[in-house]
């Protein structure tokens, strides 16, 4: 799904804001995004994952007996930061899956998870976790909406 | 025109794209050609290298909105990679970035919040 100049804005306004960098640096990631192929290459390849180094917080379910460190990686920042899906927002919509973990008395077990769910700000986010027994989640990928529900197509060889 | 210089020797490197299952080759990468998302997954790296020295099949992630992120499986886990080509020849790949690692044939479960 190609960046739309809007989703390209808010990684602007991102890097803009950011006082670890020179104006060099800013000036020459900024080019990349005058061009929108051009920027839709470097997402999908990467190049600007290093501005956003991985993040671990601590959420731990109401009753504090859930306690996971949530890691959210380059990948899931820079999606977050093109959707203005806020850190806030994944802790939150995390904390409500440990909640609704304890409520119903669900096991966690070590595989993904797609949790779909709103934000304070009445936004549908999903998240997809993959859940570790050591008490570790990592968000591999999150959006605004729900997940699509396309068919397999065909194959090809390369 | 500088700047267009610069572009093109910035990203040399760019995504594998499909919706469609992908037949990979086997393929010979080094260790610093598999990078990771999370570093402790690299402890399952030289499954993932011997899984793609074999040639191997890469599903599109659907729970993915990007057509970038595929999974793959080894022998006993499952990985979420993306995979990087040089730029005109999508045969030569540079680098595969492990996205997530998980059991072999572990369910992905939903979960709804509302």
């Amino acid at each position: 799904m190609p960046v739309t100049t809007r989703q390209l804005l808010r990684l602007i306004h991102a890097i803009e804001e950011r006082f670890d960098l020179t104006n060099r640096e800013k000036e020459e990631l900024l080019s990349i995004l005058d061009n929108p192929s051009e920027a839709d290459e470097s997402f999908e390849s990467g190049y600007f994952d290093w501005l956003f180094p991985r993040t671990t917080a601590k959420v731990s379910s109401s009753d504090g007996a859930q306690k996971w460190d949530l890691q959210i990686g380059p990948h899931a920042q820079i999606e977050a930061v093109l959707d203005n899906i806020h850190l806030d927002d994944l802790i939150y919509l995390f904390r409500r899956f440990l909640d609704k973990v304890q409520a119903q008395d669900l096991e966690l077990v070590e595989t993904k998870y797609v949790i779909t769910g709103s934000n304070a700000r009445q936004q549908l986010i999903s998240i997809v976790v993959f859940v570790r027994d050591d008490l570790t989640a990592r968000i591999a990928t999150t959006y605004l909406g729900r997940p699509l529900k396309s068919e397999r197509g065909g194959r090809f060889h390369i | 025109m500088l700047q267009e210089k610069n572009l093109a020797g910035r990203i040399q490197s760019l995504a594998l794209k499909s919706e469609e299952t992908v037949e990979l080759p086997p393929l010979q990468l080094t260790s610093a050609q598999v990078t990771a998302e999370f570093e402790e997954d690299l402890v399952d790296r030289s499954e993932l290298m011997a899984t793609l020295e074999r040639g191997s099949v890469l599903d599109p992630v659907r729970e993915s909105r990007h057509e970038t992120i595929f999974s793959v499986d080894g022998p006993t886990k499952n990985f979420w990679i993306k995979v990087l080509h040089s730029r005109g020849d999508v045969s030569r790949i540079e680098r595969v970035h492990i996205i997530g690692v998980t059991r072999r044939g572990s369910e992905t479960k939903h979960i709804e919040l509302d």
